[in-house]
Protein backbone atom coordinates (compact mmCIF):
# COMPACT_ATOMS: atom_id res chain seq x y z
CA UNK A 1 0.00 0.00 0.00
CA UNK A 2 1.22 3.40 -0.88
CA UNK A 3 -0.22 5.98 1.05
CA UNK A 4 -1.13 9.76 0.83
CA UNK A 5 1.43 11.76 2.71
CA UNK A 6 -0.84 15.49 4.34
CA UNK A 7 1.26 18.35 5.50
CA UNK A 8 -0.84 20.35 8.45
CA UNK A 9 0.55 23.91 7.94
CA UNK A 10 -0.21 27.35 8.31
CA UNK A 11 1.11 30.92 8.28
CA UNK A 12 0.45 32.05 11.70
CA UNK A 13 1.72 30.05 14.79
CA UNK A 14 -0.47 29.14 17.81
CA UNK A 15 -3.38 28.44 14.69
CA UNK A 16 -4.15 24.97 15.68
CA UNK A 17 -1.78 22.94 13.81
CA UNK A 18 -0.89 20.21 16.14
CA UNK A 19 -4.22 19.99 17.60
CA UNK A 20 -5.62 19.01 14.33
CA UNK A 21 -2.71 16.76 13.28
CA UNK A 22 -3.63 14.73 16.37
CA UNK A 23 -7.46 14.66 15.88
CA UNK A 24 -7.26 14.20 12.24
CA UNK A 25 -5.31 11.17 13.35
CA UNK A 26 -7.22 9.96 15.80
CA UNK A 27 -10.71 10.05 13.85
CA UNK A 28 -8.67 8.70 10.45
CA UNK A 29 -7.36 5.48 13.47
CA UNK A 30 -11.03 5.21 14.17
CA UNK A 31 -11.80 3.92 10.47
CA UNK A 32 -9.34 1.27 10.82
CA UNK A 33 -7.00 3.66 8.87
CA UNK A 34 -3.23 2.86 9.17
CA UNK A 35 -2.00 6.08 9.74
CA UNK A 36 1.61 7.70 11.50
CA UNK A 37 1.72 11.14 12.60
CA UNK A 38 5.26 13.10 11.91
CA UNK A 39 5.99 15.72 14.73
CA UNK A 40 7.69 18.02 12.25
CA UNK A 41 8.53 21.08 14.98
CA UNK A 42 11.62 19.98 15.81
CA UNK A 43 12.86 21.45 19.02
CA UNK A 44 9.69 22.88 20.31
CA UNK A 45 7.90 18.91 20.22
CA UNK A 46 4.45 19.16 20.88
CA UNK A 47 2.31 16.14 19.54
CA UNK A 48 3.59 13.74 21.59
CA UNK A 49 1.64 15.88 24.91
CA UNK A 50 -1.10 16.45 22.63
CA UNK A 51 -1.31 12.26 21.84
CA UNK A 52 -0.40 11.05 25.86
CA UNK A 53 2.62 9.79 24.44
CA UNK A 54 5.27 11.60 25.89
CA UNK A 55 6.68 8.97 28.35
CA UNK A 56 7.15 6.66 25.86
CA UNK A 57 10.10 8.35 23.70
CA UNK A 58 12.63 6.62 23.45
CA UNK A 59 13.93 7.90 20.07
CA UNK A 60 13.37 10.41 17.61
CA UNK A 61 13.24 11.75 13.89
CA UNK A 62 16.79 12.81 14.16
CA UNK A 63 17.88 9.59 15.29
CA UNK A 64 16.03 8.10 12.22
CA UNK A 65 17.80 10.18 10.10
CA UNK A 66 21.14 9.64 11.74
CA UNK A 67 21.18 6.17 11.56
CA UNK A 68 20.75 5.79 15.28
CA UNK A 69 17.99 2.97 15.07
CA UNK A 70 15.51 1.68 12.64
CA UNK A 71 12.43 3.43 11.57
CA UNK A 72 9.92 0.82 13.62
CA UNK A 73 12.12 1.48 16.96
CA UNK A 74 11.09 5.71 17.01
CA UNK A 75 7.86 4.73 16.01
CA UNK A 76 5.70 5.15 18.96
CA UNK A 77 1.97 2.61 19.02
CA UNK A 78 -1.09 4.99 20.29
CA UNK A 79 -2.59 3.69 23.52
CA UNK A 80 -5.95 3.63 21.79
CA UNK A 81 -5.16 2.47 18.18
CA UNK A 82 -3.10 0.23 16.82
CA UNK A 83 -2.97 1.09 13.43
CA UNK A 84 -1.75 4.95 15.09
CA UNK A 85 2.06 6.15 15.40
CA UNK A 86 3.58 8.82 16.14
CA UNK A 87 7.31 9.73 14.84
CA UNK A 88 8.22 12.30 17.39
CA UNK A 89 10.45 15.58 16.97
CA UNK A 90 13.84 16.00 18.99
CA UNK A 91 13.36 17.95 21.36
CA UNK A 92 17.07 19.19 21.84
CA UNK A 93 18.07 20.03 17.82
CA UNK A 94 17.15 22.55 15.55
CA UNK A 95 15.06 22.71 12.61
CA UNK A 96 18.06 22.10 10.39
CA UNK A 97 19.43 18.56 11.91
CA UNK A 98 16.62 17.31 9.36
CA UNK A 99 17.18 18.05 5.64
CA UNK A 100 14.31 18.54 3.08
CA UNK A 101 15.48 15.62 1.17
CA UNK A 102 16.21 13.48 4.04
CA UNK A 103 12.59 14.29 5.34
CA UNK A 104 11.20 13.21 1.61
CA UNK A 105 13.04 10.05 1.25
CA UNK A 106 12.06 9.07 5.45
CA UNK A 107 8.20 9.83 3.96
CA UNK A 108 8.62 7.61 1.04
CA UNK A 109 9.62 5.03 3.16
CA UNK A 110 7.08 5.61 5.50
CA UNK A 111 3.95 5.56 3.54
CA UNK A 112 4.63 2.03 1.80
CA UNK A 113 2.89 0.35 5.21
CA UNK A 114 0.87 3.37 5.77
CA UNK A 115 -2.77 4.82 4.89
CA UNK A 116 -1.68 8.24 5.64
CA UNK A 117 1.35 10.18 6.71
CA UNK A 118 0.42 13.27 8.77
CA UNK A 119 3.03 16.01 9.05
CA UNK A 120 2.73 18.66 11.48
CA UNK A 121 4.63 21.89 10.37
CA UNK A 122 5.84 23.85 12.94
CA UNK A 123 4.75 27.34 12.36
CA UNK A 124 6.62 29.91 10.21
CA UNK A 125 7.85 29.82 6.58
CA UNK A 126 11.33 28.77 7.19
CA UNK A 127 13.52 25.67 7.38
CA UNK A 128 10.81 23.77 8.82
CA UNK A 129 8.27 24.68 6.89
CA UNK A 130 10.50 23.55 4.22
CA UNK A 131 10.88 19.78 5.74
CA UNK A 132 7.73 19.41 6.48
CA UNK A 133 5.94 20.05 3.12
CA UNK A 134 8.98 18.09 1.28
CA UNK A 135 6.98 14.69 0.90
CA UNK A 136 3.24 15.96 1.29
CA UNK A 137 0.96 14.74 -1.64
CA UNK A 138 -1.72 17.41 0.23
CA UNK A 139 -1.89 20.23 2.38
CA UNK A 140 -4.47 20.98 5.36
CA UNK A 141 -3.98 25.03 5.90
CA UNK A 142 -5.27 25.78 9.29
CA UNK A 143 -6.51 29.79 9.96
CA UNK A 144 -8.66 31.05 12.57
CA UNK A 145 -11.44 33.49 11.10
CA UNK A 146 -9.17 36.79 12.21
CA UNK A 147 -7.64 38.77 9.10
CA UNK A 148 -3.77 38.34 10.49
CA UNK A 149 -4.55 34.78 10.18
CA UNK A 150 -5.92 34.25 6.81
CA UNK A 151 -3.04 36.92 5.24
CA UNK A 152 -0.87 34.31 6.45
CA UNK A 153 -2.38 31.37 5.48
CA UNK A 154 -3.02 33.58 1.52
CA UNK A 155 1.29 33.82 2.20
CA UNK A 156 1.31 29.76 2.53
CA UNK A 157 -0.52 28.95 -0.29
CA UNK A 158 1.39 31.23 -2.81
CA UNK A 159 4.36 29.33 -1.59
CA UNK A 160 3.05 25.92 -1.38
CA UNK A 161 2.12 26.19 -5.39
CA UNK A 162 5.68 27.54 -5.59
CA UNK A 163 6.88 24.21 -4.37
CA UNK A 164 4.53 22.35 -6.57
CA UNK A 165 1.89 21.30 -4.11
CA UNK A 166 -1.76 22.13 -5.59
CA UNK A 167 -4.69 23.05 -4.06
CA UNK A 168 -4.52 23.30 -0.62
CA UNK A 169 -7.51 22.88 1.91
CA UNK A 170 -8.18 25.27 4.90
CA UNK A 171 -9.47 24.55 8.23
CA UNK A 172 -11.34 27.41 9.97
CA UNK A 173 -10.41 27.00 13.44
CA UNK A 174 -11.74 28.52 16.30
CA UNK A 175 -15.09 29.65 15.41
CA UNK A 176 -16.82 31.16 17.96
CA UNK A 177 -20.62 30.64 18.18
CA UNK A 178 -21.78 33.06 19.58
CA UNK A 179 -19.86 35.88 17.09
CA UNK A 180 -20.64 34.10 14.11
CA UNK A 181 -24.48 34.38 15.64
CA UNK A 182 -24.10 38.29 16.14
CA UNK A 183 -22.64 38.96 12.62
CA UNK A 184 -19.22 39.97 14.68
CA UNK A 185 -16.59 37.20 12.51
CA UNK A 186 -15.83 37.52 9.41
CA UNK A 187 -17.85 35.17 7.28
CA UNK A 188 -16.86 31.70 6.39
CA UNK A 189 -17.83 31.98 3.04
CA UNK A 190 -15.64 35.45 2.59
CA UNK A 191 -13.03 33.98 3.30
CA UNK A 192 -13.29 31.09 1.22
CA UNK A 193 -14.14 33.44 -1.54
CA UNK A 194 -11.14 35.34 -1.08
CA UNK A 195 -8.30 32.46 -0.33
CA UNK A 196 -10.14 30.69 -3.51
CA UNK A 197 -9.29 27.40 -1.72
CA UNK A 198 -11.38 24.42 -0.64
CA UNK A 199 -12.76 24.14 2.69
CA UNK A 200 -12.11 20.60 4.28
CA UNK A 201 -14.02 22.14 7.59
CA UNK A 202 -14.38 24.19 10.11
CA UNK A 203 -13.99 23.42 14.34
CA UNK A 204 -15.42 25.43 16.70
CA UNK A 205 -13.92 27.02 19.50
CA UNK A 206 -14.07 24.48 22.70
CA UNK A 207 -12.98 24.51 25.90
CA UNK A 208 -12.78 20.89 26.14
CA UNK A 209 -9.77 21.07 23.71
CA UNK A 210 -7.36 22.86 26.36
CA UNK A 211 -9.12 20.32 28.53
CA UNK A 212 -8.18 17.16 26.49
CA UNK A 213 -4.55 18.78 25.63
CA UNK A 214 -4.30 18.39 29.13
CA UNK A 215 -5.20 14.99 29.53
CA UNK A 216 -3.41 13.79 26.54
CA UNK A 217 -7.16 12.78 24.79
CA UNK A 218 -7.81 14.12 21.28
CA UNK A 219 -10.94 15.49 21.74
CA UNK A 220 -12.34 13.52 18.02
CA UNK A 221 -12.29 10.47 21.16
CA UNK A 222 -15.21 12.21 22.76
CA UNK A 223 -18.63 11.41 20.66
CA UNK A 224 -20.61 14.94 22.76
CA UNK A 225 -18.04 17.28 21.90
CA UNK A 226 -18.94 19.37 18.66
CA UNK A 227 -15.20 20.18 17.95
CA UNK A 228 -14.62 15.93 18.02
CA UNK A 229 -17.73 15.93 15.63
CA UNK A 230 -15.35 18.36 13.41
CA UNK A 231 -12.08 16.52 13.36
CA UNK A 232 -14.33 13.13 12.86
CA UNK A 233 -16.12 14.82 9.45
CA UNK A 234 -12.62 16.11 8.34
CA UNK A 235 -12.02 12.95 8.87
CA UNK A 236 -14.30 11.23 6.85
CA UNK A 237 -13.59 14.25 4.00
CA UNK A 238 -10.04 13.34 3.75
CA UNK A 239 -11.17 9.97 3.03
CA UNK A 240 -13.14 11.19 -0.13
CA UNK A 241 -16.87 11.65 1.62
CA UNK A 242 -19.25 14.47 0.48
CA UNK A 243 -20.17 15.63 4.15
CA UNK A 244 -21.87 19.07 4.12
CA UNK A 245 -20.19 21.35 6.64
CA UNK A 246 -21.62 21.26 10.08
CA UNK A 247 -24.49 23.83 10.82
CA UNK A 248 -22.86 25.63 14.29
CA UNK A 249 -25.42 28.34 15.08
CA UNK A 250 -28.42 26.92 16.78
CA UNK A 251 -31.23 28.59 14.07
CA UNK A 252 -33.20 31.12 16.22
CA UNK A 253 -37.11 31.15 16.28
CA UNK A 254 -36.75 34.60 14.14
CA UNK A 255 -34.20 33.38 11.67
CA UNK A 256 -36.18 30.16 10.77
CA UNK A 257 -39.42 32.23 10.08
CA UNK A 258 -36.94 35.18 7.77
CA UNK A 259 -36.07 31.63 6.21
CA UNK A 260 -39.46 31.07 5.59
CA UNK A 261 -40.90 34.19 4.55
CA UNK A 262 -37.89 34.36 2.23
CA UNK A 263 -36.07 37.36 3.98
CA UNK A 264 -32.49 35.45 4.44
CA UNK B 1 -14.87 45.34 7.99
CA UNK B 2 -12.72 43.12 8.47
CA UNK B 3 -13.33 41.51 4.96
CA UNK B 4 -12.39 44.71 3.28
CA UNK B 5 -9.09 44.78 5.37
CA UNK B 6 -7.99 41.32 4.33
CA UNK B 7 -8.41 42.20 0.80
CA UNK B 8 -6.29 44.87 0.87
CA UNK B 9 -3.83 43.55 2.57
CA UNK B 10 -3.73 40.15 0.05
CA UNK B 11 -3.28 42.76 -2.84
CA UNK B 12 -0.29 43.74 -1.48
CA UNK B 13 1.19 40.49 -0.59
CA UNK B 14 -0.17 38.85 -3.74
CA UNK B 15 1.34 41.51 -6.01
CA UNK B 16 3.92 42.63 -4.01
CA UNK B 17 3.46 46.27 -4.24
CA UNK B 18 3.61 48.79 -1.94
CA UNK B 19 0.21 51.02 -1.48
CA UNK B 20 2.22 53.98 -3.10
CA UNK B 21 2.98 51.81 -5.74
CA UNK B 22 -0.24 50.31 -6.64
CA UNK B 23 -1.65 53.86 -6.55
CA UNK B 24 0.70 55.27 -9.12
CA UNK B 25 0.15 52.38 -11.23
CA UNK B 26 -3.84 52.99 -10.86
CA UNK B 27 -2.83 56.93 -11.69
CA UNK B 28 -1.12 55.36 -14.86
CA UNK B 29 -3.58 52.98 -15.84
CA UNK B 30 -6.02 55.71 -15.51
CA UNK B 31 -3.72 58.10 -18.00
CA UNK B 32 -3.52 55.85 -20.57
CA UNK B 33 -7.26 54.55 -20.73
CA UNK B 34 -8.54 57.78 -20.40
CA UNK B 35 -6.73 58.45 -23.82
CA UNK B 36 -9.14 56.08 -25.57
CA UNK B 37 -11.99 55.83 -23.25
CA UNK B 38 -14.53 57.91 -20.86
CA UNK B 39 -13.81 56.20 -17.17
CA UNK B 40 -15.21 57.20 -14.11
CA UNK B 41 -12.54 57.37 -12.07
CA UNK B 42 -14.12 57.59 -8.87
CA UNK B 43 -15.46 53.91 -9.59
CA UNK B 44 -12.57 52.34 -10.42
CA UNK B 45 -11.77 48.85 -8.35
CA UNK B 46 -8.89 46.77 -8.53
CA UNK B 47 -8.27 43.36 -6.72
CA UNK B 48 -5.98 40.70 -6.81
CA UNK B 49 -7.77 37.33 -7.10
CA UNK B 50 -6.52 33.86 -6.88
CA UNK B 51 -8.31 31.82 -9.66
CA UNK B 52 -7.98 27.83 -10.66
CA UNK B 53 -4.45 28.11 -12.02
CA UNK B 54 -3.55 31.35 -11.55
CA UNK B 55 -3.59 34.72 -9.93
CA UNK B 56 -5.01 37.99 -11.50
CA UNK B 57 -5.12 41.90 -11.00
CA UNK B 58 -8.65 42.44 -11.94
CA UNK B 59 -9.86 45.79 -12.95
CA UNK B 60 -12.96 47.39 -13.07
CA UNK B 61 -12.79 50.78 -15.14
CA UNK B 62 -16.35 51.86 -14.97
CA UNK B 63 -17.51 54.36 -18.18
CA UNK B 64 -18.97 57.23 -17.44
CA UNK B 65 -22.07 58.46 -18.13
CA UNK B 66 -22.78 54.30 -18.69
CA UNK B 67 -25.02 52.31 -16.58
N1 LIG C 1 -10.85 24.97 18.58
C1 LIG C 1 -10.16 25.32 19.66
N2 LIG C 1 -10.80 25.72 20.79
C2 LIG C 1 -10.08 26.06 21.88
N3 LIG C 1 -8.76 26.03 21.98
C3 LIG C 1 -8.06 25.65 20.90
C4 LIG C 1 -8.71 25.27 19.69
N4 LIG C 1 -7.75 24.93 18.78
C5 LIG C 1 -6.57 25.09 19.40
N5 LIG C 1 -6.73 25.52 20.67
C6 LIG C 1 -5.66 25.83 21.63
O1 LIG C 1 -4.79 26.76 21.04
C7 LIG C 1 -3.44 26.53 21.41
C8 LIG C 1 -2.58 26.37 20.18
O2 LIG C 1 -2.96 25.18 19.50
P1 LIG C 1 -1.88 24.28 18.75
O3 LIG C 1 -0.73 23.99 19.63
O4 LIG C 1 -2.61 23.14 18.14
O5 LIG C 1 -1.43 25.31 17.62
P2 LIG C 1 -0.20 25.18 16.62
O6 LIG C 1 -0.65 25.80 15.35
O7 LIG C 1 0.28 23.80 16.57
O8 LIG C 1 0.88 26.10 17.34
P3 LIG C 1 2.43 26.28 16.91
O9 LIG C 1 2.42 27.19 15.73
O10 LIG C 1 3.06 26.89 18.11
O11 LIG C 1 2.94 24.91 16.59
C9 LIG C 1 -3.47 25.28 22.29
O12 LIG C 1 -3.43 25.70 23.63
C10 LIG C 1 -4.80 24.63 21.96
O13 LIG C 1 -5.30 23.91 23.05
MG1 LIG D 1 2.29 23.04 16.87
Amino acid sequence: MAGTTIVVTSGKGGVGKTTSTANIGTALAMHDKKVCLIDADIGLRNLDVVMGLENRIVYDIVDVVENNCRMEQAMIRDKRYDGLFLLPAAQTRDKTSVTPYQMKELIEKLKEDMDYVIVDSPAGIEQGFKNAISGADRAVIITTPEVSAVRDADRIIGLLEAEGIYKPEVIINRIRVDMVEKGDMMGIEDMIEILAIELLGIVPEDEGIVVSTNRGEPIALNDKSKAGQAYRNIARRIMGEDLPIMKLEKESFLSRFKKLVGLS
Amino acid sequence: MAKERLQFVLVQDRIKLTSDEMESMKEELIEVLTKYIDVDSSKIEMDVKREEDMTALVANFPLKGSR
